[in-house]
């Protein structure tokens, strides 16, 4: 009996519909929208990622902090982490983001609001091989 | 002790016995030692079902993914390689023993395994099937997928291990088990007998059968020969003590395919005549030790096992890619897993072909002209065991590469664990690398080499001990495939890796 009371947890756990981690919309957070783009095609090397930041009257952020990870889809391979720069208009971008693989990576854009509040994008990429 | 006949046991290794090493003996000998190792990874396997159901989904940051596709892949092959079967003798899916002990009771006697199913077949067709949904379903990027692998495997073990005899699983069911069969035959240790004329005057057999051992006859329960507590040389305690379910015989023992480790020879033995013998990695190779246990279906497992290692590491890479869209365009199909299916057949097939040409040929030059011995089956029976080297080095370097791309990321994965459910921790996510990225190809050209020597080694061996004088011809098709075989192997290795889950695009 409790064997079948374990399967059946195991059953209602592992059921439960598994989390969107990518292709997600523009991330929004108390009216801030952040939408994430890689400039350019993906390519093994040196990339610009840039992030947008608007708030919910349509006003540029510019105090943010922004931090853009880009994470394969292996486990143990370390994810590159840079931070994006304020340039004009609520426009953030990197400026030591590189890809070291090809594969299929996840971009993501993780914002710290100037008022403490959080707010993500994600974006999958496939980096071709040469 | 009753004197018997003395058999002609088979020669095995005489090297230095592990078990002399201080404590080990009276270790192993213990009757828990074997749940010392089990528990560890049966609270590990508990972590990763958890992780994988419940935790983040990005493979990277799951202790199921990280731990199953690169920890335990990257030390099975270092275990191997160094010592000897050790995950299958820390196997936690053992441990449904106490529960099917009790389900068994619910059925009127324990079925056999079927005749038909006693070799390696079904275990090749598990494997096919597990290396085909490794790629189709992308099981190293899924969390969720892994957690439920693991809870299928404990459920399997659970409903063959209460319908059919203690160990079917590992012999006939278990794939993983199985690759470590195949590939522990590369292992510098193996199970033998200290002194072959003791196992002569053994009549009970308790290294296979078992043995029940009490103060007093009465106190037996019939479960295995009883040998009472005052015979017991080095006495380890009273009680029923199980012998090997995989049915190897100590002095009989002279490959490790199927020991799982499991030491209940070393405990059952009561003269305490079991030795775990140091010997040149590999001995066995050279001396057909599947002639009388295993057959064509262990070389078959082996051969196959050498293939797919290629395929599973060439599906990292960039011409894999492109050979996977030229085909895609050519059979008018976007259908992924019809694609690796033909993928899986032609390497299989050309593989096999490609071995029973160089066996073939090899027995030819060698002088067996007789077309009654002169069978494929025949020839790859001589000179399969060439590819097991070939097959082990592979699987090695690419299973190292990741291990030590990753085998730090342990740390943040684990404490992103705790931070998923609620601990005030910060994952240093820097952590991956345990070496260098420029020594990675090093490290796996080295393997290769290494294993490729070793290959060269065993074809020399067979070719001498078949064929005499005339083994200088002999032996000239066995190195040319494996020169071709290395040289492939350390072509794939200097590509740059792609990581992608799936042929045409991401698998997110």
């Amino acid at each position: 009996m409790r064997f079948l009371a374990v399967v059946v947890l195991f059953i209602l756990v592992g059921c439960r519909p598994l989390e969107n981690t990518g292709q997600a919309a523009t991330g929004t957070e108390g009216g801030v929208r952040v939408s994430l783009e890689l400039v350019g095609p993906p390519a093994v090397g040196p990339a610009e990622v840039r992030v947008y930041l608007l708030g919910g009257d349509n006003k540029a952020v510019t105090d943010a902090t922004v931090t853009v990870t880009g994470t394969m889809t292996h486990a143990g391979m370390e994810p590159i982490i840079a931070q994006a720069v304020p340039a004009e208009g609520g426009l953030y971008r990197t400026e030591d983001f590189a890809f070291d693989m090809a594969g299929d990576w996840l971009l993501e854009a993780d914002v710290t609001l100037p008022d403490g509040g959080e707010v993500t994008d994600e974006q999958a990429v496939t980096v071709p091989g040469g | 002790m009753n004197r018997l006949h003395r058999p002609a046991w088979p020669r095995q290794p005489r090297g230095p016995d592990l078990l002399r090493l201080p404590g080990l003996r009276r270790f192993f000998r213990w009757r828990y030692a074997r749940l010392v190792f089990q528990l560890p990874l049966l609270l590990l396997a508990v972590f990763v079902v958890v992780d994988g159901l419940t935790g983040d989904q990005l493979a990277p940051r799951n202790l199921a993914t990280t731990t199953l596709w690169l920890h335990y892949r990257g030390l099975v092959v270092i275990a191997l390689a160094l010592l000897g079967n050790a995950f299958c003798a820390a196997c936690p899916l053992l441990l449904t023993r106490g529960l099917s002990r009790r389900l068994e009771r619910l059925l009127p006697r324990k079925l056999s395994w079927p005749k038909l199913l006693k070799n390696k077949y079904l275990v090749i067709t598990l494997l096919l099937l597990f290396f085909l949904s490794y790629e189709v379903f992308d099981l190293w990027a899924s969390p969720w997928l892994t957690a439920w692998l693991v809870i299928g495997y404990f459920a399997g073990v659970l409903v063959v291990d209460t319908l059919f005899p203690a160990g079917t699983f590992c012999r006939y069911v278990c794939p993983l088990g199985n690759f470590n069969f195949a590939f522990a035959t590369a292992s510098p240790t193996q199970i033998a007998a200290v002194d072959p004329d003791v196992c002569s005057g053994c009549r009970d057999k308790p290294c296979l059968h078992g043995r029940e051992s009490y103060p007093e006859p009465s106190q037996a329960q019939g479960q295995a020969a009883f040998i009472p507590l005052s015979s017991i040389q080095n006495a380890n305690g009273q009680g029923f003590f199980p012998g090997c379910e995989t049915d190897l015989m100590v002095p009989t023992v002279v490959s490790n395919m199927d020991c799982t480790l499991c030491m209940n020879c070393v405990r059952a033995c009561p003269y305490d005549n079991v030795a775990l013998t140091v010997r040149a990695p590999g001995l066995e190779w050279t001396r057909a030790p599947w002639a009388k246990r295993g057959g064509f279906a262990a070389m078959l497992l082996g051969i196959l096992l050498t293939f797919w290692g290629l395929l599973n590491a060439v599906a990292m890479t960039g011409p894999y890619y492109r050979g996977a869209e030229w085909l895609a365009t050519v059979l008018g199909t976007r259908n992924e897993a019809l694609l690796l299916i033909l993928i899986f057949a032609a390497v299989t097939l050309s593989g096999l072909a490609l071995t029973t040409a160089m066996s073939l040929l090899a027995d030819r030059l060698g002088g067996v002209n007789n077309s009654a011995k002169s069978t494929p089956k025949a020839a790859l029976m001589r000179w399969g065991y060439v590819l097991l080297p070939l097959g082990f080095g592979f699987w090695a370097a690419h299973y190292l590469f990741h291990f030590l791309t990753g085998a730090l990321s342990i740390v943040p994965v684990t404490q992103h664990f705790f931070e998923f459910w609620g601990s005030a921790v910060d994952p240093n996510w820097r952590l991956s690398r345990l070496v260098p990225t420029r020594w990675l190809f090093p490290i796996g050209a080295g393997f290769v080499s290494v294993y490729s020597l070793l290959a060269v080694w065993v074809a020399f061996r067979i070719a001498l001990r078949d064929f005499g004088k005339r083994g200088v011809l002999a032996l000239w098709p066995p190195l040319l495939f494996i020169l071709a075989f290395a040289a492939f192997s350390l072509l794939v290795l200097a590509q740059p890796m792609e990581m992608r889950g799936t042929i045409f695009g991401p698998t997110f």
